[in-house]
């Protein structure tokens, strides 16, 4: 075991954005594991830690310095090298003095060229300080941030908010390495204000315990746990269990150092819906609910970042601000529920939706249109009430609560309420208030929410902002992936190209980016399946055949996936490779030619598998018809030995054309009925 | 506890803490802004690279805001308290910290926390990143580093801290409305924001919400935009910049009258980006390279 230390490095901030942590410390983490693994200097565990003022990356046993290596370098030939008394003359000692050797190191060796003077020398063992000390100022200004800013008069010196401090220890000892404004030290600071004066790390092993006992709990999951603990504690003591809100609990755990959970009352606003009362809180307060037996408690809990905090104080700031917030929830509701959402519907006319395209009563009329068509296809839709729930699904993005900032959340949501409120059917008002989901639990929700994509991403292309690279700022890949899972989960007959189509159609412009619009949508699915654990060679076998309708080709892979890795599969896939490649050539040829001429065979492995061939294809295809792939996969597989023996058998490329010819047809034939199911030669098969 | 500060005491007390950290102290400008960044002493002063330090009062007139006096917490006019300190200091956090301390607020004792808050001026050409600052739940404080200006990249990073003197005051005084807090005594006798403010907030609701002449209000708008235009060619920096704020104020007017459509407004707001840009353009360059903008 080589000699180690631990290394710290904590990067001091000004408070950081929540969302910024994770992937910044993550960043900073691998850079320096990646300095470390090209040095060859090994190392142990490595732990990512961070709060709003600090990131912190610890990584256990580095060693001292880097592996050593010996080259060896050859200089002038032999015969110049030494005098008459053995002596190094000039050329050796300079060459010796060119590797910062002494001559006593040379030496003479032979090789094919004949005999030389060599010397070796090792490189490595270069210091780890030296090395971290060197890569840390670039590696820490590459971690990337949604934003930067500067705060110095240094352009360079960029950051998501001002560094103020380095505490940086390998060992015992002080890293010191360059900084612009600022020297590495072994000194932090605790929690603002219950801990402000610095801390003394004397070793990396003792900064955890350190900084908590600054009334700093430096480790995120170990603050993400005592704050759901804590929740959960305060919930039950009203009497409830906590609403879960995981999306709220990571944010939060991102937001405080020390994190205590004040319990706060919240008087009325009891008859505010569900959706409004939670989303306020949560977005202004970042606050949890409590519920009972499916009711909410007219309380709310707030995580604080307060050790030395006086709870009756500061209970009454938090209730004061959410009734201000909650009131003025209220009095948009109520504005709303006074005009209804008719007359919004004809205000979608003034309203612009895309820039470019049109108006949000065009998209309105599209949605319907769209809807009505796809849903055409699909056994139980409801026309009537996805008319109904296409017509309004857009108005509450006038209304007084969507247009909120905190609120647009809501859309959808608010649309539901108001709809319910005035009296419409219940299957209308769910319909809008899932159309922005991903979950809809009826079919005329799933069309409304898959067309206002369609929509959406149609719209997004045409006016030349296409998801590219890792931007991505409409979310169109997250729509497109919506979309796909809506069909699956849904198990809908839908043909994207034909969806495609007539979205297209109805937007009626941008022509030249509709390929573009096809292929995004080919690439998305694909990824989709391939996100569902399908192989990719699979995905690939199957899109190559039945690529337009994203259900059916996640059945065909469903089925396949039964049969995964076994022999039988593997065989499959090795024959229909042979298949396809003595086929591939004469593929023009055959292609509408009629099927082989059974009277021009002249071995029983031909006879064979064309009777086979010919007897399974008539429940082969009504297996396909009615999607039973499980059953089409095992008619298929039963052509298997079939087609080995023929192979082992049969030499196809014989002299006489029309016997070449006919076994070419006959492997044509068969190969034809494996693609009515996928290109099984697509299948990697390994070994 | 002794008796919390008033909201005059307030304004007093910040302006001698920031006095003593080095900063000058300026005056309300006297034209109508919705925010204390539009007064001079903050948006053309930051566009240089010569330091800067200075603390002023600035009614903030927001005619979207307008409610007839009758939201506790909503009103035509607020008061901000504007600090700008160029170069902004390593210690910007603790400065900021330590003027609540003066005003007697025991920082230990309640959850205060910069959350993230990316300031931005669209008309102002303007961004910068800091926080909004908490307290137990109270926005009381914008605290911004800014980055461009005029859509110009800063030389120098200045700090902005605006504070909400109303927040601040109702946290003080413990009360729940705008309408109670106490700004301070007349002859021995207490007078409240709502008295000197009341008639105030309920004529120019009035006015904001239902009387401004819109149509004069567009010709004006119309006006001041060419008008800047030709004071920029001209090199008069001061009255070009007027024609900006001026722009800014009635288009706010017009956007609270509701007769600014969606489409429009994002248009609108680009005419006075523009006007802006050109200002800052010029003060920054001098006359000669103005043209070209």
């Amino acid at each position: 075991m080589p000699d180690t230390r631990t290394f710290l490095l904590e990067i001091g901030v000004e408070e950081i954005p929540a969302s910024y942590l994770e992937p910044a410390v993550t960043s900073l983490a691998e850079e320096i594991e990646k300095v470390l693994k090209d040095a060859g200097v090994s190392h142990g565990e490595i732990k990512k830690m961070w709060t709003p003022r600090r990131l912190v990356v610890i990584i256990k046993d580095i060693a001292l310095v880097n592996l050593k290596k010996t080259f060896e370098f050859q200089g002038p030939p032999a015969r110049i090298a030494k005098d008459a008394k053995g002596k190094w003359m000039v050329q050796a000692t300079k060459f010796a003095k060119s590797h910062g050797a002494d001559a006593s190191a040379l030496y003479i060796k032979e090789n094919e060229k004949g005999s030389y003077v060599f010397v070796k020398k090792e490189v490595g063992g270069k210091k780890t300080t030296d090395l971290l000390a060197d890569s840390l100022p670039s590696i820490i200004f590459k971690i990337p941030f949604p934003r930067r800013m500067r705060w110095t008069r240094y352009k360079t010196v960029n950051f998501a908010r001002p560094v103020r401090w380095l505490c940086a220890l390998f060992g015992n000892d002080v890293l010191e390495f360059q900084f612009p404004g600022l020297t590495p030290s072994n000194k932090t600071y605790g929690h603002r204000f219950a801990h402000p004066e610095a801390i003394t790390i004397n070793h990396p092993d003792s900064y955890v315990q350190k900084l908590k006992d600054g009334f700093v709990l430096v480790d995120q999951n170990e603050r993400k746990a005592q704050i759901l603990a804590e929740l959960s504690k305060a919930a039950k003591k009203l009497g409830g269990k906590l609403v879960e809100n995981q999306e709220l609990i990571d944010e939060v755990t991102n937001l405080v150092e020390y994190p205590e959970v004040l319990s706060c009352d919240l008087g009325g606003f009891m008859d505010l819906p569900r959706e409004v009362l939670q989303t306020a809180l949560a977005k202004h307060q970042r606050a949890f609910v409590a519920e009972k037996k499916g009711k909410l408690l007219p309380h709310f809990l707030v995580v604080t970042n307060a050790p030395t905090l006086e709870p009756e104080l500061a209970k009454q700031w938090f209730e004061r601000m959410a009734v201000s917030r909650l009131e003025d929830a209220e009095f948009f509701i109520k504005e709303d529920l006074r005009k209804g959402l008719k007359p919004l519907v004809e205000e979608e006319s003034r309203v612009e939706w895309v820039k470019g395209i049109g108006t949000l009563a065009q998209k309105t009329g599209w949605l319907t249109e769209l809807g009505v068509s796809l849903g055409a296809k699909i056994e139980g839709f409801n026309q009537d009430t996805y008319i109904r729930a296409a017509h309004l699904a857009k108005a509450d993005l006038l209304t007084n609560l969507v247009r909120e900032k905190e609120f647009t959340s809501l859309q959808g949501i608010a649309g539901a309420i108001y709809a319910e409120r005035s009296g419409e059917p219940k299957e209308v008002c769910n319909a809008i208030g899932e159309q922005y989901t991903d979950l809809p639990s009826s079919n005329e929700s799933a069309i409304l929410a898959i067309s206002d994509r369609l929509l959406n991403i149609a719209a997004t292309f045409i006016v030349g902002k296409p998801a590219k690279g890792s931007r991505d700022p409409f979310a169109l890949r997250r729509q497109a992936g919506a979309i796909m899972k809506i069909i699956m989960d849904r198990e809908l007959p839908l043909s994207l190209c034909a969806a495609l189509d007539r979205t297209l159609e109805l937007i009626g412009k941008g022509e030249d980016k509709h390929q573009a619009i096809y292929e995004f949508f080919g690439d998305r699915l694909r990824l989709f399946l391939t996100d569902q654990d399908f192989a990719y060679d699979w995905v690939d076998a199957v899109l190559a055949v039945a690529g337009d309708e994203p259900y059916d080709s996640y059945s065909r892979l469903s089925a396949f996936r039964e049969l995964d890795k076994s022999e039988e599969f593997r065989f499959v896939a090795v024959g229909q490779k042979r298949v396809a490649n003595i086929t591939r050539n004469t593929r023009e040829l055959i292609r509408n030619t009629p099927s082989p001429d059974s009277s021009l065979f002249d071995q029983k492995e031909e006879s064979n598998l064309w009777e086979k061939a010919e007897r399974i294809r008539p429940n082969l295809e009504s297996a396909i018809e009615k999607r039973d792939y499980k059953k089409a996969l095992q008619l298929l597989l039963s052509l298997r030995s079939l087609i080995d023996k023929f192979f082992d058998e049969v030499f196809v490329m014989v002299e006489d054309e029309k016997i070449r010819n006919n076994r070419l047809y006959l492997l044509a034939k068969v190969r034809d009925e494996f693609l009515k199911l996928a290109d099984f030669s697509k299948i990697v098969v390994e070994g | 506890m002794s008796k919390p500060l008033s909201f005059q005491e307030i304004i007093l007390r910040l302006h001698d803490y920031w006095i003593s950290k080095g900063c000058i102290l300026m005056q309300p400008y006297s034209s109508e802004v919705g925010a204390g960044t539009f007064n001079p002493a903050s948006f053309l002063k930051v566009l240089d690279d010569k330091p800067w330090r200075c603390v002023y009062v600035e009614p903030a007139k927001r005619p979207r805001d307008a409610r007839y006096a009758e939201n506790p917490l909503r009103v035509y006019q607020h008061w901000q308290m504007q600090v700008i300190l160029k170069p902004a200091p390593e210690d910007a956090q603790e400065l900021y910290l330590e003027s609540l301390r003066v005003l007697g607020i025991p920082l230990e004792r309640h959850d205060l926390r910069f959350t993230e808050d990316d300031w931005e001026s669209p008309t102002l050409g303007a961004w910068g990143l800091g926080w909004q600052v908490d307290l137990d739940g109270i926005e009381i404080t914008q605290f911004t580093y800014f980055q461009q200006m005029g859509a110009i990249d800063l030389p120098v990073i200045p700090v902005e801290y605006t504070y909400g003197l109303e927040r601040i005051a109702m946290f003080l005084h413990g009360v729940d409305s705008i309408f109670d807090i106490v700004w301070g005594e007349v002859d021995g006798k207490s007078l409240t924001w709502g008295d000197v403010f009341y008639q105030n907030e309920k004529d120019f609701s009035a006015y904001s919400i239902e009387e401004a002449d819109t149509d004069y209000l567009r010709r004006a708008f119309d006006h001041y935009e060419a008008e800047c235009h030709r004071l920029v060619s001209k090199g008069l920096l001061m009255p070009a910049y007027d024609a900006v704020i001026k722009c800014s104020h009635y288009f706010n007017l017009l956007d609270a009258r509701g007769a600014i459509s969606v489409t429009e407004r994002a248009a609108t707001i680009l005419r006075v980006r523009k006007l802006a840009m050109a200002v800052a353009r010029l003060y920054v360059g001098g006359p000669g390279e103005a043209e070209d903008a």
